[in-house]
């Protein structure tokens, strides 16, 4: 069974790059990708019915717009279920406290290091086979 | 007025004697009736219609305020046939004319001798009258002779025995002279009361000239004492009182002395106007060079008060009425009368102002020892003159005894009197009007020397002050790079972190590519791998060049760097910047969220441009840009921020505008903020030169413009406008 996680970045080679990444995971189809490049893009994508089963979201906190806390802070209210994990380049603590106070199940720092990512994936539940 | 006073009142003695050469027939028969009447009536009379307002405002009573009397020698004759025959009442009054001749002839000590003659006379006819006019007559001449506490009891006895109540006009004159006395002797508490009681009778009399000038004798005595507010208030109560009557040299002294009041309170400018007042009302040579010292002591007082500007405009003022004044003095020599009646107005001035001058020894203050040395060489000047006086009247002096000796013709002796009398105001007015002259160019030697000495020396300040501001403004130039690259610098580490994302785990996505291709037979499969692996590699490329163009931003920012005008992509630094900018602004307020809308020209050729400056021009109005709508939104916590920026070719120009949501700029500072050190930011944020060095870079090295357009709590927008062509 897959599980489908939604990233959320500004910058459009994320997509490229974390389908590459995850190009073994996609083909096995143990997980399914979906992109959204800014804070309001993906509430959009969020609140479609018929794409309502993502069970996690990856989110970059700088973004213009909607922010990722932003973001964070709204999906924490109108999907309480779903994990969040953040992903930014401001890795200091102040950063990660903020996420966390925010309701942030995960904190990662860029450069995104994709072995840690996937060991970290796997400790949610669903992606555990 | 009677004809009789009328000539009198021709204050210049000088000229009275002429007169009297013309009118001596008649004048003669004038002495035969008052010798037929006594004199008591003519000299009551004169003290109550004539007691003109000109010799009461000097400090003793002088010579003048006497009326005719007749020829010396008929009353000389008189009075020995009068002692002969023992006729008192002959006696009285020709011995009384004699006194009053001798005061005339400013010899007060015969006066008085002649006087006292008349008083014992009048003593023996008994006559109260009489008694009253003669013991006036001594305190008149006791006064002239300066034994004022002499001259004062006289004064009391004859008013005793005028008594109370009656001669009301004769009394209140009385005072008003007890009161000169008492100035005097310094006694200001009894002067004040006896002008006071004067000043009173005189308005009860309603004679308002007379009371006004007691006022300004109360207020003189005040300022002698330092009490300003004491002597303003009656010196504008004389001139309440006059201020309908037509008495413009009254006027201009009571203006006068409230200037004296301000300069010698050091209230300069208002003093000016005083001054000015007065003129108008009487042109006095004094009051002009009371107006010029007014002026060098304000050129003084803002020279030290760095006021430079009105330092200029007083000097000049005072050079130029210096000037006016020394050409004045050139084209019309003031005659003995004028020089004389100046020199005691002179020597009044500095009685008045002598309470500061005595304090000036302890007083370390620069304005007033620059008054001190006014003052000081007011007295060098007066003392010299009044040498110069006494000299020429001593040389007269022996002249005349000599003279007496060998001329026996009485009228032959009067004209050569007349004659002497020329020569000696010829002598004194040409020696005068030297020393004068001479004063004048060493006054003015004196102060151009120490102006010069002055200038050279603020010239040298001032060059020093340039070469430190020169440093400074370089050292300033350099901090101000090193406060925006700090504030960069986290900005720019952050920055760098998104392109190294990319070409960390790309390039090890590349490796595991590599791996699988090398794994795999299957040519469609390897195909797709390498595919892959181009893509890969293509994004490494760019991501890495990327950070590159960052780090490279951060340096040419640091660097003193070549001021060398290169081809470059406007479109492309303008997003950087402001990137970087935005990423810096982020680094310090993690709170802060701002929408960056690109309005780039796709196809904007490039331009000339010396890159580092352009970057540091974007990266500064950026800068700003953020800094002001993060103060917004927190100052109304809420709201989002939005930079616009675009880019147009507008013929052979770019204009590149910077458009925020923030605050605004208030008109009234609109002008200013391209100055250097204007800054609304709290101290210590910034170095208040980026928007003036933003300016000089566009409108100097690139011929461009910078402008700004701003409403007030809606948008900034700056505007570029660069050549392409540099």
């Amino acid at each position: 069974m897959s599980i489908k996680i939604l990233i959320v970045d500004d910058e459009k080679d994320v997509e490229l790059l974390f389908r590459q990444r995850f190009r073994k995971a996609i083909r096995e189809g143990l997980v399914e990708l979906e992109f959204a490049f800014s804070g309001e893009d993906a509430l959009g994508v969020l609140r479609n019915p018929d794409r309502a089963d993502y069970a996690l979201i990856l989110s970059d906190i700088n973004m213009p717009g909607m922010s990722g806390f932003e973001l964070l802070q709204k999906v924490k209210i109108d999907f309480p279920e779903l994990k969040v994990m953040m992903i930014s380049a401001y890795g200091d603590d102040e950063h990660q406290t903020k996420a966390k106070n925010l309701g942030a199940d995960d904190f990662i720092t860029k450069p995104v290091d994709f072995k840690d990512l996937e060991a970290r994936l796997r400790l949610y539940p669903n992606i555990n086979e | 007025m009677t004809g009789v006073s009328s000539i009198v009142s021709l204050h210049q003695y000088f000229t009275v004697k002429r007169f009297r050469l013309f009118l001596l027939p008649f004048l003669t028969l004038m002495t035969f009736f008052s010798a037929a009447t006594g004199q008591e009536g003519d000299f009551y009379q004169f003290l109550s219609e004539n007691n003109s307002l000109n010799e009461f405002l000097k400090p003793q009573l002088s010579n003048r305020l006497i009326p005719f009397a007749g020829n010396e020698n008929v009353n000389k004759k008189r009075l020995q046939s009068a002692v002969a025959n023992k006729n008192d009442k002959v006696i009285v009054a020709s011995a009384g004319n004699l006194g009053l001749l001798y005061l005339k002839k400013e010899d007060p000590a015969a006066a008085y001798n002649y006087f006292n003659t008349s008083l014992e006379a009048a003593k023996r006819i008994k006559s109260q009258k009489a008694i009253g006019i003669a013991l006036l007559q001594c305190a008149l001449a006791q006064q002239e002779l300066k034994n004022y506490s002499t001259a004062i009891s006289f004064y009391n006895e004859s008013s005793t025995v005028n008594g109370q109540g009656k001669l009301p006009k004769v009394n209140a004159f009385i005072l008003a002279q007890t009161g000169q006395c008492h100035v005097s002797l310094r006694e200001y508490e009894k002067a004040e009361m006896s002008f006071r009681r004067a000043a009173n009778a005189y308005s009860g009399l309603k004679m308002n000239s007379q009371a006004a000038v007691c006022y300004n004798s109360i207020g003189e005595v005040y300022l002698r004492q330092n009490d300003f507010k004491r002597a303003q208030e009656n010196f504008n109560t004389g001139l309440t009182i006059i201020a309908t009557e037509k008495e413009p040299k009254l006027k201009a002294l009571l203006h006068r002395n409230l200037g004296l009041t301000e300069f010698k309170r050091g209230r300069f400018e208002m003093a000016l106007e005083y001054f000015y007042k007065s003129l108008d009302y009487e042109n006095q040579l004094i009051i002009h060079k009371l107006i010029k010292d007014s002026y060098l002591q304000l050129f003084t007082y803002f020279s030290f008060s760095d006021n430079f500007t009105k330092a200029d405009f007083y000097h000049e003022k005072y050079r130029d009425l210096k000037d006016s004044l020394s050409t004045a003095a050139k084209k019309t020599p003031s005659g003995k009368i004028a020089l004389k009646t100046e020199l005691e107005e002179k020597e009044r001035v500095i009685d008045l102002l002598q309470k500061q001058y005595q304090e000036q020894s302890l007083a370390s203050n620069a304005k007033q020892l620059e008054l001190s040395q006014i003052i000081t060489k007011t007295d060098i000047a007066l003392q010299e003159k009044d040498q110069a006086l006494e000299e020429k009247t001593a040389e007269v002096e022996q002249l005349t005894r000599e003279k007496a000796i060998s001329e026996r013709d009485l009228a032959l002796k009067e004209l050569m009197i007349s004659k002497q009398k020329n020569f000696r105001n010829l002598l004194i007015i040409l020696s005068a009007c030297a020393i004068f002259f001479v004063l004048l160019l060493y006054n003015r030697y004196t102060f151009k020397k120490k102006s010069n000495v002055k200038l050279i020396q603020s010239n040298s300040e001032l060059e020093d002050t340039l070469k430190r501001l020169h440093a400074t403004q370089d050292q300033l130039i350099q901090s101000e790079k090193m406060a925006s690259l700090g504030q960069l610098t986290a900005g720019i580490a952050h920055e760098i972190q998104n392109p190294l994302n990319f070409v960390n785990n790309f390039s090890e996505g590349a490796l595991e590519v590599i791996d699988e291709f090398t794994a795999t037979e299957d040519p469609l499969e390897r195909k797709e791998l390498a595919d892959e692996l181009k893509g890969s590699l293509s994004k490494i490329h760019e991501h890495g060049k990327r950070a590159e163009r960052i780090v490279k931003s951060m340096l040419q920012h640091s660097r003193q760097g070549s001021d060398e005008k290169e081809i470059a992509d406007v479109n492309q630094l303008l997003h950087e910047a402001v990137n970087l900018a935005y990423h810096g602004m982020r680094a310090n307020h993690k709170d802060f969220q701002c929408a960056i809308e690109e309005n780039l020209q796709a196809d904007l050729p490039k331009a000339e441009v010396v890159q580092q400056d352009m970057n540091r021009v974007f990266l500064n109005l950026a800068n700003n840009a953020f800094y002001a709508m993060r103060e917004k939104v927190q100052k109304e916590n809420g709201g989002k921020s939005l930079l616009k920026i675009s880019s147009i070719l507008k013929k052979d120009k770019i204009e590149i505008r910077l458009r925020d949501n923030g605050p605004g700029i208030p008109t009234t500072i609109a002008e200013k903020i391209f100055e250097p050190f204007f800054t609304t930011k709290p101290s210590g944020q910034g170095t208040a030169l980026g928007l003036s060095m933003s300016f000089d870079i566009i409108k100097n090295r690139h011929q461009g413009s910078l402008q700004l357009d701003s409403k007030e709590n809606e948008y900034t927008e700056f505007i570029i406008t660069i050549p392409l062509k540099g």
